[in-house]
């Protein structure tokens, strides 16, 4: 079974993207039948090392990917030869390469990301994958390096397969972005920055404001200062981060603060308030 | 807040979304204050900081107002682009073809590096410290760096870059014309010819030449960059740089500063300060008024107090341990050294 959507998660470094990509996996997998993969693009593996795999669903799978080990699994693919991959790949020529062509890591994992539908490279027995991805800045460049890569070398197989990728993460129906955000300014700012420029890329996203605070009922004026100053600034914050990510028009998701201590309690109690289309 | 006597740089690392910015921009209030000379260089201060700073972003050196004192206080963000070209400049005047290093600019490949190199901000950054902290101008350069899992990934960007320069793999690379080629095929041994050939059936060959190209045309620059890469790297590992974390009270984020501290200590550099931002005095406030999100934080911040207490002993063993509090909404001018003042030593 080929691979049917990915999911991106991404926004400025500790909103809580790991968190929502988590919950968001763990919810589908709860409502639905499908395999079900929760992936993140690191070095090390925090999802691997916090949560607590037997109390998640079973067809939930959990995994973490590098530009390495994505080459990796290309090169030994395509090779047809995992000690001609590992030869090609643990030298210095290919590590400097690696360096040197900067998009060539970008283009591992999202050739990984994409090889169902595009029917080239490893196949993975997953229906849906949800990705904990970069943070903003370094985000945009993961979805810019195909289509530059593919207008850099117009011929050979880096050329094709470039083209191909890019089409697959600007098919909305198969590729889905969410912006997670927290409504201090400099989120926000990062966060309708980033929608633009997906937009301009052809690549739309939605928001999904992590920890959104109910402020509505509180009575401001009967709390003792410093704890007025404390929620009154929480209010105001949330609502300046509602007006600007209203003007983008896209769509807003809210997810709620969780009085919790624990990682992977927060998740648990995140996953099943998630509501999560199908 | 004090420094050791011969500190001149200053670098704060944490988590994104901790108050690092305004931090560090408090810290260099409060230095100037005390009569000091201090340049803050900020990666990306939000609105409200700027203005209460009274200070445009647009990557270039500013004197700001400061309240009364002796000291001056100058700020800047960095222009990315602008820094990543002064660095080839500054590299390229070094060698003594300087038209034959210009020739690198066309390579496609070079092109795509340099773009990433400056997007990425994590050489560009460290590239801007090391001049300012080289002039001489100043008594403290106070750096406020991209956030966490970068804080890392700025540590290493030196090293990350030097492996382009090194002789050893650009060698590999280097064979532009017929003649030079047998000739290297010569010396190369059998297994890494067939590396070439594999990455010539996996990439294609524009691809490849590409590549060559690159790695011929860098071998004038190999020797000036790799030791301009040095020396910022140095500055990093200098006694005379001291580096300050920041976290927020959040038991998840405080778990993080514990391991980031425990690996940036480990790898030798000059971690001194820990401060707890957004310490919630306010939890002492008696108040009749009841409130289910009010007593939800109550709760929460009661149990994360208990909970911090294990890693807080760790962190006395090993830092010097403050606690501050500030609030991002309002923010003026006299804030940033109210912010200082608050800032105190927790024992």
């Amino acid at each position: 079974m080929a691979t049917q959507k990915i999911h991106f998660f991404t926004g400025k470094g500790g909103v809580g993207k790991s968190v929502i990509s988590a919950a968001y996996a763990w919810s589908k997998a709860h409502q639905s039948k499908k395999n079900i993969l929760l992936t993140e693009l690191s070095e090390e593996s925090t999802f691997e090392d916090n949560l607590e795999i037997q109390k998640m669903p079973k067809n939930l799978s959990i995994s973490h990917w590098n530009a390495y080990n994505c080459l990796e699994e290309y090169a030994s693919n395509l090779l047809r030869s995992k000690t001609l991959s590992k030869l090609f790949l643990n030298n210095a020529i290919s590590k400097a390469l690696i360096n040197v062509a900067p998009g060539l890591e970008e283009l591992a994992i999202l050739g990984k990301a994409t090889s169902g539908p595009r029917d080239h490279g490893p196949q993975m027995d997953y229906d849906e994958i949800f990705i904990d991805a970069f943070a903003t800045g370094h985000f945009l460049n993961l979805m810019q390096a195909p289509l530059a890569f593919a207008e850099m070398f117009s011929f050979g197989p880096m050329g094709t397969q470039s083209k191909s990728i890019d089409q697959w993460i600007k098919n909305p129906d198969f590729s889905q972005v969410h912006i997670v955000t927290n409504t201090d300014e400099l989120s926000i700012r990062e966060s309708t920055e980033l929608y633009k420029s997906l937009v301009d890329l052809g690549i739309p996203a939605e928001f999904i404001i992590n920890k959104f605070i109910s402020t509505e009922t509180i009575q401001f004026k009967k709390l003792p200062d410093q704890t007025q100053d404390f929620f009154q600034n929480i209010h105001d914050q949330q609502g300046d981060a509602l007006a600007e990510l209203k003007k983008t028009k896209a769509v807003l998701k809210y997810s709620p603060y969780v009085f919790e201590n624990h990682f992977f309690n927060v998740i648990e109690k995140l996953s099943k308030s998630v509501e999560v289309s199908s | 807040m004090k420094f050791q006597p011969q500190t001149k740089t200053i670098i704060f690392i944490g988590t994104g979304g901790v108050g690092k910015t305004t931090t560090a921009a408090a810290i260099a209030y409060g230095k100037a204050m005390e009569g000091y000379k201090v340049l803050v260089i900020t990666i990306d201060p939000s609105k409200r900081l700027a203005q209460a700073m009274n200070f445009t972003p647009n990557g270039k050196v500013q004197k700001l107002p400061t309240l009364k004192g002796k000291g001056s206080l100058y700020a800047s963000t960095i222009n990315h682009t602008q820094v990543f070209t002064d660095f080839l400049e500054k590299a390229s005047q070094k060698t003594e073809v300087e038209k034959d290093a210009k020739a690198i600019y066309k390579n496609k490949l070079f092109k795509q590096l340099s773009t990433k190199l400056s997007q990425s901000q994590d050489f560009t950054t460290l590239f801007y410290l090391y001049n300012h902290v080289e002039s001489k101008v100043y008594d403290y350069v106070i750096l406020d760096t991209p956030p966490a899992q970068h804080t890392l990934s700025f540590l290493n960007a030196p090293e990350k870059i030097a492996v382009l320069f090194s002789d050893e793999i650009s060698s590999w690379f280097r064979i532009s014309t017929d003649e030079e080629t047998s000739l290297i095929k010569k010396v190369l041994n059998q297994g890494s010819l067939k590396v070439l050939n594999v990455l010539q059936l996996l990439t294609g060959s524009e691809f490849l030449n590409e590549l060559k190209s690159f790695f011929d045309r860098i071998q004038t620059w190999q020797k000036p960059l790799r030791d301009l890469i040095y020396d910022c790297q140095r500055l990093l590992v200098s006694p005379k740089t001291e580096f300050v974390l920041v976290t927020n009270f959040d038991q998840h984020k405080f778990i993080l500063a514990k391991e980031l501290s425990q690996r940036i200590q480990s790898d030798g550099y000059n971690l001194t300060h820990l401060i707890i931002n957004m310490v919630p005095d306010w939890l002492d406030e008696k108040t009749e008024y009841k409130h289910e999100t009010i007593e939800s934080f109550r709760k929460l911040y009661q149990s994360t107090f208990k909970n911090m207490t294990r890693q807080l002993s760790y962190f006395h063993k090993h830092l010097n341990v403050y606690k501050s509090y500030n609030l991002s909404q309002n923010l003026s001018h006299a804030d940033l050294f109210k912010i200082y003042n608050q800032i105190h030593r927790i024992d």
